[in-house]
């Protein structure tokens, strides 16, 4: 099956073509300044990619799959757009305005741009509406979570969801069982971790917004309540303008004082680097205790996304220190994966086509997956 | 030597005269009610020589409480103090350790205030009070954030601008330092573990406050609260842990004010905004009987309550490694088995294994409730600020006087 995958970021629309192959047959970026606000710039776009991968692939797309990052409750797997799931997304745009609305605005372009081809939305909150009520629920007043729809909702969910099937599938090749209680750790620019218990996640690092949790490449990760409250009092600063800091100024950015990826904060020994090495491993050595006393204990850690590499330095690291006792296997097992987004997307969609009856033979997927062990 | 200890609350001023070093309690009670009028009277419950009184007395601030509680004890020489220790919440960065009362120090004190603004100022006013009644008596300052001084710089930073962090203090500070030191050290005592040596978690689960605390040698190295006593567990009324992001939307909702924020995150989240019902997770144990539509949030506050306590337990026991003991105190930690139940039930990967019947009648504390063959200890203990604040105290001034030489102690 041919595929078109479309991951719309802040100021760019990444897309990738996958046909026969694992690897994509063409893929590229189409910056944008103006985050796609307005549709022509939108079909604009959408006419460079489809050409693109027409020229690569030979045809127009059987399927597009769109990664949509915020379907709040209401949205547990992939969908194919149609104007009633769009209509039913759209309402969710208060709870993320920034995401919904140039989604569902894509989406309805890319209708068009593929020529009838079905699209396929692929959320990220999908794997995390089936979080314990414990886990999604914050300590606020019960009738105004309700009234602004606050929960925790995770951000990574098609990277745990992949890892886990990723883990399991490996266990099972060297003739073990599947693992039950899996700590997935996804290193992306935002990272996150994941206790997922039976393909069920317990806990989740990220909250009702991204900026909860581990700390990113420019965002603060978790914070005491009292210093956004101090922020305003003692600067002065309005909510705009502590978002700011918060996200854009914060993080690893905040901590060593110059842009630096994950990658860099792992790979390097550079002395100005220490410190914030020391506080990200220290925090995901919280989030990692947390997640086995979720799980009452550990049958492996698996990495995943862009960074997933770094699980070389940080899987004995962790390891070497949860020492675990009982039925958990000391030191744990952990795998890296490094499956790219794109092609986790692109799957996604491709078994929901599938499910839909939109293909007579079952479209055979190709093990895809490499392991960095 | 008379120590006599301050512990003062928002709305209460718990104190006890201890002889030190024998640690022999003379005298102690508490003002309950001191500041504006409320429905019921002020009052003062007071102990003394083994007589108990309660007497209703007008208090509106700390220092009238002090003048009362002064001429309780005054009235028999031999509970005459001869040094006073109080407790302050924050001490900020300005008071890393506990100090000694000194000119300098009453100037900085005023500008820790607003670290804590429902209880810094009036133990402030305390201070104050004591120094103009007694100027010639020792003072000592016992801060909650002393005892962890010691949280390493990875675990007490924010991702934040390094100069933000620097120009506002922005970093982690916990609290309830003098009830975990308290109970770390009786803990050791009772284990007969050296206490340099000694690593555990301990859980001071108040009816009001409540927090954890990583302790690796004796020495506090994490704790569940933060900057402020916001962060960590589901406290009463206190949200704990929340996404930055809300606490913006929360701010942008009220129109950048930031005042009804702090009053909504601080007086009306936690147990009482979960459950609708009561600020107290004991009356949201009680109260799931109906079956109800009020029992699913009962239910729902419980399990998040538990859960909080249960993830960070886990997640300071990944962080100490191999602990002695996981420590039970306060209101909830001492009287509810329940909650130590659920929070240690199937914790056998960190070898923690709570024995049933133990824990449902755990009898004199400190007592241990784990099961004979768990690797971890499961201990209640009494936690008492004031004895911990007398020997902080007492400690403090001896230190002094032998510093000063063998003259000046006698």
């Amino acid at each position: 099956m041919k595929v078109l995958t479309l991951i719309l970021r802040p100021q760019r629309l990444e897309y990738a073509g996958f046909a026969e192959g694992v690897e994509p047959i063409k893929s590229g970026v189409i910056p944008s300044r103006d985050r796609y606000t307005d549709t022509d710039a939108l079909r604009e776009a959408l006419s460079c990619v489809t050409t693109e991968f027409q020229r690569a692939a030979g045809g127009l797309p059987e399927a597009v799959a769109l990664r949509v990052p915020f379907g709040g409750a209401e949205f547990a797997g992939p969908v194919i757009a149609d104007a009633d799931t769009l209509r039913k997304l759209e309402t969710l745009t208060q709870s993320a305005p920034l995401h919904i609305p140039v989604s569902v605005q894509l989406a309805r372009c890319c209708g068009e741009a593929a020529g009838g081809a079905p699209v396929v939305l692929v959320f990220e909150t999908a794997f995390f509406t089936a979080l314990p009520e414990r886990e999604r629920s914050y300590g606020l007043d019960a009738e105004l979570m309700d009234s602004m729809g606050l929960r925790r909702y995770g951000f990574h969910g098609i990277f745990h969801e992949q890892a886990c099937r990723d883990m399991a599938r490996r266990a099972r090749e060297a003739g073990g069982r599947s693992p039950q209680r899996l700590l997935s750790i996804v290193l992306e620019p935002k990272p996150e971790v994941a206790a997922v218990f039976g393909n069920r996640p317990l806990t989740v690092t990220s909250g009702a917004t991204p900026l909860e949790g581990i700390p990113s490449e420019t965002s603060c990760g978790e914070l005491d309540p009292g210093i956004v409250l101090a922020l305003s009092r003692e600067k002065g600063w309005g909510p705009e303008q502590i978002n700011s800091v918060l996200t854009r100024e914060s993080g690893l950015l905040g901590l060593v004082g110059r842009r630096i990826t994950f990658d860099e904060l792992f790979s390097s020994d550079a002395a100005d680097l220490a410190e914030a090495r020391a506080v990200i491993r220290y925090r995901l050595l919280l989030a990692c205790g947390a997640g086995i006393a979720a799980m009452s204990g550990l049958d492996g850690i698996v990495f995943s996304g862009c960074y997933a590499d770094a699980g070389r330095q940080l899987g004995p690291w962790l390891t070497a220190r949860i020492r675990l006792k009982g039925d958990s296997p000391t030191p744990a097992p952990w795998e890296c994966f490094r499956t790219p987004l794109n092609r986790l997307v692109a799957d996604a969609a491709i078994n929901a086509v599938l499910e839909r009856g939109h293909e007579k033979a079952r479209f055979p997927v190709q093990p895809r997956v490499s392991s960095l062990r | 030597m008379n120590v006599l200890a301050f512990n003062c609350g928002s709305s209460s001023l718990k104190y006890r005269l201890i002889e030190m070093p024998a640690e022999h309690e003379l005298a102690g009670g508490e003002a309950q009610r001191v500041g504006p009028r409320t429905a019921e009277p002020s009052r003062i419950r007071h102990q003394a020589l083994g007589r108990a009184e309660s007497l209703v007395v007008e208090m509106l601030d700390h220092a009238a409480a002090f003048e009362r509680v002064m001429r309780l004890l005054t009235r028999d020489s031999a509970l005459t103090p001869d040094v006073i220790g109080h407790r302050l919440v924050h001490g900020g960065d300005r008071f890393r350790e506990n100090t000694l009362l000194d000119a300098r120090n009453a100037t900085n004190l005023e500008k820790v205030a607003p670290l804590a603004p429902l209880h810094n100022p009036p133990a402030i006013a305390l201070i104050r009070a004591c120094r103009e009644r007694y100027p010639d008596l020792p003072q000592a300052i016992i801060f909650d954030t002393a005892f962890h001084s010691t949280i390493p710089e990875f675990a007490r930073t924010y991702a934040l601008p390094a100069a933000l962090c620097r120009g506002m203090g922005l970093r982690k500070y916990g609290f309830h330092g003098i009830s975990h030191q308290y109970v770390c050290g009786e803990a050791a005592r009772f284990l007969g573990v050296p206490l340099d040596r000694f690593n555990a978690v301990s859980c001071h689960l108040g009816s009001g406050g409540a927090s954890l605390c990583a302790i690796i040698g004796g020495k506090s190295v994490d704790n569940t609260m933060g900057y402020s006593p916001l962060q960590g567990l589901l406290m009463s009324t206190r949200c704990g842990d929340l996404d930055p992001g809300v606490s913006m939307q929360l701010l942008a909702r009220a129109g950048g004010d930031a005042g009804a924020v702090d009053k909504s995150l601080n007086s009306r989240s936690g147990v009482l905004g979960l459950s609708g019902l009561s600020a107290d997770i004991r009356d949201v144990l009680g109260g799931r009987v109906s079956g109800g539509a009020g029992d699913a949030r009962l239910n729902r506050t419980l399990q998040v309550y538990l859960w909080r306590i249960r993830k960070y337990l886990g997640a300071y026991l990944a962080v100490v490694g191999s602990a002695h003991a996981v420590l039970f105190t306060d209101t909830i930690g001492e009287s509810v088995p329940e909650v130590r139940f659920e929070v240690c039930a199937g914790m056998e990967a960190f070898g923690l294994r709570i024995d049933a019947a133990r824990n449902a009648c755990p009898g004199p504390l400190p007592a241990d409730v784990a099961a004979p063959d768990s690797d971890v200890r499961a201990l209640v203990v009494a936690t008492n600020e004031e004895l911990a604040i007398a020997r902080n105290t007492y400690g403090m001034i001896s230190g002094a006087l032998q510093a000063a030489g063998p003259e000046v102690g006698r």
